[in-house]
């Protein structure tokens, strides 16, 4: 013992004069350890990130001040793409218009049948997961194939209008276009917004439903009262989603319709995609591009503003 | 120590030959980019295995996918691409030329003797500010397919005037047939193709020339008379049967119909007369019909006209490593013996030369009588215009986008054309209207 304090002793009166020097040795691996090698991990993707994501984006916003073919050299013009586009361009705004009335249809419909579709598959047990992979498979499709898929469902010479006695190609007739192609997407979103919503409302506690079912709530009570509420954080997160994701629809129309007929399925993308390709007018098409940032800008603030306001999303 | 040096020195000198012969292939190697469909494959590999010079590399990427045009445009932006450059047409490549991607081809006509081999107006096509920039591929024009057999069944005449077209459509109707196909569901710019015939063959092309050389407006009584034709015809379910078919249904369906003559005619483009006969008709179609054509009649002549047009052009890309290579790999691509072969092999449209002898000789006659009435239509000067060639890039768009409109009621004609008037004054101020080779 007495051995023992001695060592310690002559171990604290050895170690004394170097504590400094251990002091700034724990600084630098501090240092290093939290300031600089996360870093060196980060320095791959970030240069990745930047040479694909951030200068592409910082050049749209660049070119969008410009009237440029996208070839060859970009003339400055201010904000007379902006103006144009707001002021004079009568296809943008109805285009606009269209991508609104999208974004109404896939906050709606899909979503009525993502949540009926979540709580009755909630209560199914045996062979639930064949009925979650069915739904869900439209989803894993590529866009070319449900749209060809839809495409001759659509056809009114032998496709489903035919099992009602209509005769008419709705894909054809501007005042029904959009909402077929809408449609169509939906078949293929919906199973993803059901899985979503039938994982969170495995987390929700079934003392809930029990505690329900003594109160004597019906099947629509406990839905509206306790499943709602309990997956509201991922309804309202996938409803931001699917509002910005409105503003960037392009593959349906495309195929479907290439933005016909008569310009009634034409959304902001397919201008972008003619102004960019076909009018070589990258320069407005940009500033075009520009403006979805600035709608997705608007939905992210509407709900973070919800969110300071104490809702739960 | 001595040996050990001579092998190091052997293995440097192999090195540095490998290198150089390396680098020297890569100088010799010519790269084109080609839609990686049937077609495409077929003449990039009958170009590379019939490419004569053995000096003198051809690599054809084929890129898949129908934005090839798209896909080039981004690369040559970023200083990279293929050496010898795709483009949809004169407009298109006016616009790289003027961005300085492409280089001047003067030299290279002169030494092949280029200016010989093309007809006069294809070659012009290709100039920009009196340079040539391009070359124009892929003859083409528009015409009235039809079913030969539902014809002969019904004993319908071939129609030389619009009024007769206008019989015959009435006659076609009362047989409980449609009209004609095909339907542009799939295609929006298709529809370019009846307005260019209306306003060359109902307006005349005389008035087109001058519209397009500035001198007369879009909005002349003349062509809002022949917008307002078509507008009718198209109203009145000619095409497919009615408007909403027209612009829903896929080229397949309306084609498949045309085939087993549910549809007595088809105003397609000549690109389709290989088509026809291998997917459409007889066996292959399913059927025991014949197809065959007629030129799309003229409110002012019995004679037949065409527009005429090209469906691509070829150039060589500012960037390319070996100019002089790209050139004569050119030149053998557009030799009448390759595009002879091209045409036979893979159904390619031939190019606009100018052909002797008989060439297309294992062409169907149905074809040869094609290329040898619009040669003749060609020099007497019975020829109009395709928008896809001769109309610059926005009022090509409005062109196409906004006549659907018209047809749906949404505008007006003479509002139509007021607007194409606009966008074309635009680009008329600012250069960017293709060559138009005089009349």
């Amino acid at each position: 013992m007495q051995r023992d304090s001695a060592t310690f002793k002559g171990s604290q009166q050895a170690e004394a004069p170097s504590a400094p020097r251990l002091g700034q040795k724990w600084t630098r691996y501090r240092i290093m350890r939290y300031y600089v090698v996360p870093w060196i991990f980060l320095i791959p993707i970030l240069s990745l990130h930047a040479f694909v994501v951030v200068i592409p984006a910082l050049q749209g916003v660049v070119y969008s001040f410009t009237d440029w073919s996208g070839i060859g050299e970009a003339k400055f013009i201010g904000l007379r793409n902006f103006e144009e586009m707001f002021f004079e361009d009568q296809s943008y705004i109805d285009a606009l218009s269209r991508n609104v009335q999208w974004m109404i249809f896939r906050v709606t419909v899909p979503f009525a049948f993502a949540l009926f579709g979540a709580s009755l598959l909630a209560k199914v047990k045996r062979g639930a997961m064949i009925y979650r992979t069915a739904l869900f498979m439209p989803f894993i499709l590529p866009s070319i194939v449900t749209a060809t898929i839809w495409r001759y469902l659509y056809n009114p010479r032998y496709g489903l209008p035919t099992l009602v006695g209509y005769d008419k190609a709705l894909l054809g007739q501007s005042d029904t276009a959009l909402w077929a192609i809408a449609f169509a997407d939906n078949w293929q979103f919906w199973g993803f917004l059901m899985v979503l919503f039938l994982t969170a409302m495995q987390g929700i506690d079934p003392v809930l439903y029990d505690a329900a079912k003594v109160d004597g709530a019906n099947r629509w009570q406990e839905f509206w009262h306790v499943t709602l509420p309990g997956i509201r954080p991922v309804v309202l997160f996938m409803m931001m989603m699917v509002m910005i994701w409105a503003f960037l629809v392009f593959d349906y129309v495309f195929i479907l319709t290439g933005g016909g007929p008569a310009g009634a399925t034409e959304v902001i993308s397919i201008d972008i995609y003619k102004n960019a390709f076909q009018r070589f007018e990258a320069g407005y098409a940009a500033a075009q591009g520009m403006t979805i940032c600035l709608f997705a800008g608007f939905v992210v603030s509407g709900f973070a503003l919800l969110r300071k306001r104490g809702w739960d999303i | 120590m001595f040996a050990k040096r001579l092998t190091l020195l052997l293995i440097l000198a192999l090195a540095i030959a490998l290198m150089v012969g390396a680098a020297a292939a890569q100088d010799n190697k010519v790269t084109l980019w080609a839609a990686d469909s049937d077609t495409g494959s077929c003449w990039a590999r009958l170009l590379v295995e019939t490419f004569p010079r053995d000096d003198i590399e051809v690599e054809v990427v084929l890129q898949p996918g129908s934005g090839l045009v798209d896909a080039q445009r981004t690369a040559l932006q970023g200083g990279a691409g293929p050496d010898i450059t795709f483009s949809h047409g004169p407009s298109f490549m006016l616009e790289l030329a003027n961005a300085g991607l492409l280089l001047s081809l003067d030299h290279y006509a002169d030494e092949y003797g280029w200016n010989e081999r093309f007809a006069p107006w294809a070659l012009d096509l290709g100039r920009v500010e009196g340079s040539l920039y391009s070359l124009s591929e892929e003859l083409e024009t528009v015409i009235l397919y039809y079913n030969r057999t539902v014809f002969e069944e019904n004993g319908w005449e071939i129609p030389t005037t619009m009024d007769g077209l206008y019989a015959l459509a009435d006659a076609i109707r009362e047989a409980g047939l449609v009209v004609m196909g095909p339907a542009f569901g799939e295609c929006a710019p298709c529809f370019e193709w009846a307005v260019s015939v209306f306003l060359s063959h109902h307006a005349g092309p005389d008035k087109v020339y001058e519209a397009l050389t500035g001198q007369r407006p879009w909005t002349d009584p003349a062509f809002v008379e022949a917008i307002t034709a078509l507008k009718d015809i198209v109203q009145d379910g000619w095409y497919m049967g009615g408007l909403d078919l027209f612009f829903s249904d896929t080229f397949q369906q309306a084609h498949s119909l045309f085939g087993v003559g549910e549809i007595a005619m088809s105003f397609e483009g000549t690109w389709m007369l290989d088509n026809y006969q291998r997917d459409y008709f007889g066996e292959p179609g399913g059927n025991e019909n014949e197809w065959d054509w007629f030129a799309f009649p003229t409110t002012f002549s019995e004679e037949p006209h065409f527009i005429i047009g090209v469906g691509s052009s070829w150039g060589i890309s500012q960037s390319a490593k070996n100019p002089d290579a790209a050139a004569a790999v050119l030149d053998f691509y557009y030799s009448t013996s390759y595009q002879a072969e091209s045409h036979s092999v893979c159904g390619n449209a031939p190019a606009p030369l100018i052909y002797e002898g008989d060439v297309f000789a294992n062409a169907d006659p149905r074809e040869a009588r094609l290329y040898q009435e619009f040669g003749q239509a060609s020099a007497k000067g019975n020829y109009g215009y395709t928008s896809w060639s001769f109309w610059p890039a926005r009022t090509n768009v409005w062109l196409w986008e906004q006549i659907t409109r018209v047809y749906d009621d949404q505008l007006s004609v003479e509002d139509y054309l007021a607007g194409m008037q606009k966008e074309f004054e635009e680009e008329f101020a600012e250069g960017l209207i293709p060559p138009i080779p005089p009349r």
